[in-house]
């Protein structure tokens, strides 16, 4: 009977802990944020409800969602490196490299839309992969740590993007500092039948989704998704059921580099129309929120991105009633710092109630053995009833 | 100098981990200038004792004495400043730097903010020539070899000036003639006045280089001799405990059908003492044999090179079949069994589930493996069948193997390899930290899976379990199998002679 009773908690405890890390890090973010306003001088009540006013309005929740795609995009590429034990922080030189590539493709492949998008998508894909690839082989052969190699070819990649743009895809003279326009038959159409211009939402959302849907089928449901979380998990559990783990390594950065580099494309094919300097340099970091904010999970990356988006969206208002826009960037880099604290609390947290309830089911089966007729028909009904 | 009596003194040394107890009131005394050998099994409580002496760990009771001062060291420090120095059995270098940087690193001679290289590289030179040690003071240690890193890792001790040395296991990488030169190494040191005190379970090298042993064996002294007075024979029934099996004898013979024959088998690599050095054995449909020996003599190696983790030279045959092209996950589909060394590290992921740890090594399997997928379902039903044919109590599919106790997750590691059928079941320590109950449940299952005409290969530490189970035992010692012996009939002195090495100068090797 007292075995019936610690069934319920288990569920709600794994869903109470999986929620309370993010919980935990908007409202310490919104706490924060609240003390910098204060502390500058300024309502922070007023300014959460300026903003929160702005956010809501139908315009901005479009902008919302259109820019929470490709954070979830980076948050997804961040997070199959995540559960493979890896941290691609080369997102960023990733999505860059390969929107140039996807910016170059769509201006100049001769083919319809119908081809043209997709070939330009998988061609920003292997570029993002191709660029991913060296720190994963410098890691499995040489072991340096791919924090260090993916941060360095960041470097790197914004001096190759810089020298392509200016020696080989600048279009036009002057002060045009951009590769060729992409006409029509390049561009993302917006979602059929939601609005137009300012209020149209880009279809890719749906690119978003899919890569959401692609994500859990490969790493919750798929063998190759076991195979890492396994390697992820234990090395050398993985190595002796025949898992080789540098193979893994090399898969898993491989696709996160292919995820990464749809990340810019959004931005190109939507909103620019070409790779120019306007293209978000941050998307990166906020992406990786994100992914810690949603403990990669697909939709709470998903709901992450979409706070984030928010934030950066109704934060914009602030500087129409001479309050500081920065506000923000406070909010996203407390969310970034106290989602890394947050997760790491509540998995301690985690840990601590697991080795409490650990210890009162052997207590509990100790006293069962103590009386050998209860012992031996409530283990196996409990077993079968969970 | 004054002269003492005793230049080391333990006394009523108790050191206990949780509720194990590795060392159980312990008195030693080493004499001044003599080689002390501390001899016993693996996990006897030899290096934790030397642990407590060189200030690495702190008794919980008892007092130790050096040179006729009584210490309470809190740190290692501490027991340097007080002449004690140890060297480990991995030896903890700096591959960068130079043999007198290694030396000297953290007691550089000179100001605090300025090291005084000539001064450090002139002493390290003149230590080194003064004990007779051949090195190159300016090489890199990266590029030395393991006897001459232990020459630094000894000349480290000897620049903090100590007078007593303990060796933990010194030999254990060293060839013969390497050995050697160490034991004449110590001698010049002990005739200096040192005392060294070494770890060993090798009975030639005890008796041929200590001047006085102590044997430990669970944690309390059980002898103290010279080699003057004992045989090998003698101290290795000291060593090694043997109960009488607990398993009924088979009454079928084992099958004629060679399941696994490992052929010639080398791992190591080519400059240095292999690892495993030309290993040959057979397993036979329906028998257990057993692999006995000291660990570190082979057995993680010959387990690596069966998984094909580690590359070797040699051959192996899986039912007739060459499968030394194969890699591991081709190795598991064939039908090759795994009980793992240690099965947190790779016998189960502890934060998953039981459903996701049945599939562990089954995952590129039906019915697991669906086309891409991975059937949940099939590993929860398996999970649940393991659970249920091999009494796994306290979890369910959904429970994580963490939340099991280590019996129950051995029964369930068990129970996975067992029940897909395999062609051959390779077992390493299979009952190690689990009580008195589940061990019996696993040599039931494994003496099951013998008779339905499963061959196994048994490494084990557990002499008990290998005298139970095994139809025949191999002895490993240094890389080879140097006896097969009858485990109906052997004895332990005869049993622990083999393992440690005792038998060879007489034996002349193989047998």
């Amino acid at each position: 009977m007292t075995r019936r009773r610690t069934l319920p908690v288990g569920l709600p405890r794994r869903l109470a802990v999986t929620v309370a890390g993010p919980f935990v890090s908007v409202l310490l973010a919104l706490a924060v944020t609240a003390l910098f306003l204060t502390a500058g001088g300024y309502s922070a009540a007023s300014a959460f409800s300026v903003m929160w006013a702005y956010g809501v309005q139908p315009n901005s929740l479009v902008s919302s969602l259109n820019g929470a795609v490709p954070l979830y995009v980076a948050a997804v590429a961040g997070a199959f490196a995540v559960r493979m034990g890896l941290f691609n922080i080369g997102v960023d030189g990733q999505y860059r490299m390969a929107a140039l590539a996807g910016a170059v493709a769509a201006a100049s492949l001769p083919f319809p839309l119908a081809v043209r998008l997709p070939l330009t998508l998988l061609i920003a894909c292997a570029v993002g992969a191709g660029w991913a690839l060296i720190p994963a082989l410098l890691k499995i052969h040489r072991g340096v740590n791919e924090v260090i190699t993916s941060i360095l070819l960041n470097a790197i990649a914004t001096t190759i993007v810089a020298v392509l743009l200016s020696g080989v895809f600048r279009s036009g003279g002057g002060q045009n500092t951009g590769t060729a326009l992409i006409d029509d038959g390049g561009l993302m159409p917006a979602l059929p039948g939601v609005g137009t211009g300012q209020g149209s939402i880009s279809s890719f959302v749906v690119v978003a989704l899919l890569a959401g849907i692609v994500y859990y089928l490969v790493i919750e449901r798929s063998v190759f998704g076991y195979s890492l979380r396994v390697a992820a998990r234990s090395p050398e559990a993985a190595e002796s059921a025949g898992i080789r783990v540098d193979r893994k390594i090399v898969q898993a950065m491989l696709i996160s580099g292919a995820v990464a580099g749809l990340v810019g494309l959004p931005h190109i094919l939507s909103v620019a129309g070409r790779f120019d300097g306007t293209l978000p340099t941050d998307l990166m970091f906020t992406g990786l929120a994100a992914t810690l904010l949603g403990r990669q999970h697909p939709i709470g990356m998903a709901l992450g991105a979409f706070v984030l988006a928010f934030v950066e969206r109704s934060a914009q208002v602030l500087g129409l009633v001479q309050l500081p826009t920065e506000v923000g960037q406070v909010f996203l880099a407390v969310v970034l710092l106290s989602s890394a604290v947050g997760y790491w609390l509540t998995e301690r947290a985690d840990a601590r109630i697991a080795l409490t309830l650990a210890l009162r089911r052997r207590l509990r089966a100790a006293r069962d053995a103590v009386a050998p007729g209860a012992s031996s028909t409530p283990t196996p009904t409990g077993g079968a009833s969970r | 100098m004054v002269e003492h009596e005793a230049s080391v003194r333990l006394t009523g040394i108790v050191k206990r981990f949780g509720t194990f107890t590795a060392n159980d009131r312990i008195d030693v005394l080493v004499r001044p200038g003599t080689v002390h050998a501390i001899v016993g099994e693996n996990g006897a409580g030899k290096s934790t004792l030397m642990k407590v002496l060189a200030g690495e760990e702190r008794p919980d009771e008892g007092t130790v004495e050096v040179e006729g001062v009584a210490h309470d060291f809190r740190s290692p420090r501490q027991a340097q400043q007080a002449g004690v120095g140890i060297v480990h059995q991995h030896f903890l270098l700096a591959g960068a730097l130079r043999v007198w940087e290694n030396v000297v690193l953290a007691d550089e001679p000179g100001r605090p903010w300025r090291l005084d290289a000539a001064a450090a590289r002139a002493r390290v030179t003149e230590l080194a020539d003064a004990n007779g040690f051949d090195v190159d003071v300016d090489a890199f240690v990266s590029d030395l070899g393991v006897g001459d890193r232990q020459r630094v890792e000894i000349l480290k001790v000897l620049h903090r000036e100590a007078r007593v040395i303990i060796l933990d296991e010194p030999t254990a990488v060293l060839v013969p003639s390497e050995a050697s030169a160490l034991f004449r190494s110590i001698r010049a040191l002990t005739a200096r006045g040192a005392s060294v005190v070494f770890i060993s379970h090798k009975l030639d090298e005890v008796l041929a280089f200590a001047d006085e042993i102590t044997v430990i064996r669970a944690g309390r002294v059980v002898g103290r001799t010279t080699p003057a007075e004992t045989t090998p024979r003698e101290l290795a029934g000291l060593m090694v405990e043997v109960a009488m099996p607990t398993v009924e004898p088979r009454t079928s013979p084992p099958g004629d059908a060679v399941v696994l024959s490992v052929d010639g088998v080398t791992v190591g690599s080519p400059d240095e003492r292999p690892l495993l050095d030309a290993v040959s054995l057979v397993v036979h449909a329906g028998e257990i044999v057993g692999v006995a020996g000291v660990e570190g003599n082979g057995q993680s190696e010959l387990l690596a090179a069966l998984l094909g983790r580690v590359d070797y030279d040699g051959q192996i045959t899986l039912d007739g079949q060459a499968i030394d092209a194969l890699s591991t996950r081709e190795r598991r589909a064939l039908g090759v069994g795994y009980i793992p060394e240690d099965r947190h590290r790779d016998g189960v992921v502890l934060g998953f589930s039981l459903s996701e740890n049945a599939a562990l090594g089954y995952q590129q399997r039906a019915p697991i493996k669906r086309g891409w997928w991975f059937d949940r379902s099939a590993a929860v039903s398996t999970a649940a069948d393991i659970i249920r044919r091999f009494d796994v109590r306290g979890g369910s599919p959904t429970t994580t193997a963490a939340s099991l106790s280590g019996g129950n997750q051995q029964k369930f590691i068990i129970g996975r390899e067992l029940g897909s059928d395999p062609t051959v079941l390779v077992a390493a320590h299979p009952t190690r930290g689990v009580d008195v109950g589940a061990q019996g449940a696993v040599w039931r299952e494994l003496v099951t899976a013998r008779d339905a005409g499963l061959g196994t290969l048994l490494v084990s530490a557990d002499l008990d379990e290998l005298l139970a189970l095994s139809d025949r035992l191999l002895v490993m010692y240094g890389g080879r199998v140097v006896a097969e012996l009858d485990p109906r009939s052997v004895t332990a002195g005869d049993l622990g002679e083999h393992m440690t090495g005792a038998h060879l100068p007489t034996n002349g090797g193989r047998s």
